[in-house]
């Protein structure tokens, strides 16, 4: 041991390098934290770049969307919609197969910046009330859609995000046997948290 | 969990500041943004690229892109059917390349430009994409609709066959008029008794005959 006050010598006193050298960085070496910090980084950036989809080691939603449209179903829903009192002005509706699956999805697009404006004067929700409208026609079960989405862009056309139900519980909610928060509870989506926060700032 | 308290923490702050009028559009806004704080842990994991398992969430989810391009390519497929454009056709199926009603659409250009491999591939690939009855009827509706236009612009008259590039040409097209006008009037598959306007087809196919083969 060195005398107290004098610095311990590593070439004499091997254990002094070793004590010196666990002092940093969790005792278990900076260039090894480091090496985890980069290799965590390099893992949620590549999740979050969607790198596993792109190079098809995870199946993304997308791919599953590669068969025809229903175009003619979509036109129909659009029409019995549009007799209820919506506008469709700026609505557009996508019904499509689900690899792997017997139904469709009826996918609508609410672009706020292409003209949509929800019908003014209902007392609901405006939204959960156009999923309803949505899921409610004669063409819905004709055009087997099992699950219904909304995106909704706002006025500069980013799209703030995508909820989806299927069209059992959405006629669950319209025949009122769920409540709102119970519908609210169901569905299923992603949104985008920068654009929400943007829309509510803006004035 | 963190993730969810940060999320909900940030979007509780901005309500605060962007309190909402009252509006509809401010009341879907703020149904989104209230739903996206109930819900900041899955869309953590969408962000993250994981799926809950069921498989319309997920399509519905990833459905942006999709979307855009099927805007894109219905845009190009429509101009391509306008100016009976090959090109703006093989664009759009480029971005759509399952799509049956591109593929139909594509193949009766082609028989109308007297390219008959490509006319049977696509007819082919048209055929292994379309699936069920309903589709099934789509398909010669459409069918049917398109031929009757290529015939419009090749035909130059009964017993005439001087509009057709080749003898494979006009048989392809008056055989196919023949059996989608049948299929639509509900013939029997090799029925002995076609309707009427299939029978008339079938005449002009004899017409073909004409032609060097």
């Amino acid at each position: 041991m060195a005398p107290e006050g004098v610095s311990p010598d590593p070439l004499r006193d091997p254990s002094a390098a070793v004590r010196r050298k666990k002092r940093g960085c969790f005792a278990t070496g900076c260039l090894t934290i480091l090496g985890l910090l980069l290799v965590v980084a390099v893992v949620v950036g590549g999740l979050v770049l969607r790198v596993p989809q792109q190079l098809g080691i995870w199946p993304s939603g997308a791919s599953l969307l590669q068969g025809t449209p229903d175009r003619e179903a979509a036109a129909a829903i659009l029409d019995e919609v549009a007799a209820t009192g919506v506008d469709t002005t700026g609505l557009s509706l996508y019904v499509m197969p689900v690899e792997g699956q017997d139904g469709t999805l009826a996918y609508a697009v609410l672009d706020t910046s292409a003209g949509f404006r929800f019908p003014t004067g209902a007392d609901a929700n405006p939204l959960t009330d156009l999923f309803g409208r949505l899921a409610s026609g004669s063409t819905v079960d004709e055009a087997g859609i099992e699950q219904v989405a909304i995106a909704y862009r706002d006025e500069a056309g980013r799209t703030l995000g995508v909820l989806t139900a299927s069209t059992n519980v959405i006629r669950q909610f319209v025949a009122g046997e769920i409540d709102e928060a119970a519908f609210s509870e169901q569905l299923r989506g992603d949104v985008d948290l920068g654009a929400v926060l943007d829309a509510v700032n803006a004035p | 969990m963190t993730s969810h308290r940060v999320v909900g923490f940030l979007l509780l702050a901005t309500l605060a500041v962007g309190a909402c009028s009252g509006d509809d559009r401010q009341m879907a806004q703020a149904f989104i943004q209230q739903w996206a704080i109930d819900h900041a842990d899955e869309i953590l994991m969408r962000k993250l690229g994981m799926s809950d398992g069921n498989s319309y969430v997920d399509a519905a989810v990833d459905a942006a892109d999709v979307v855009m391009k099927v805007q894109q390519a219905d845009d190009l497929m429509a101009k391509g059917r306008r100016n009976s454009d090959p090109k703006s056709m093989d664009a759009a199926m480029k971005l759509r390349p399952k799509d049956w009603t591109y593929e139909l659409s594509r193949a009766n250009l082609a028989l109308q430009l007297g390219d008959m491999k490509t006319y049977w591939g696509n007819t082919n690939q048209a055929q292994i994409h379309v699936s069920g009855a309903t589709q099934w009827q789509r398909l010669e509706n459409q069918s049917y609709s398109e031929l009757l236009a290529v015939h419009k612009r090749l035909d130059t008259g009964p017993g005439s066959v001087s509009g057709y590039a080749s003898y494979e040409q006009c048989r392809a097209l008056y055989d196919r008029l023949a059996v989608t006008s049948g299929n639509l009037a509900g013939d029997q598959l090799f029925s002995d008794s076609p309707s009427t306007e299939a029978k008339s087809w079938r005449q002009r196919e004899a017409d073909c005959n004409q032609l060097p083969h």
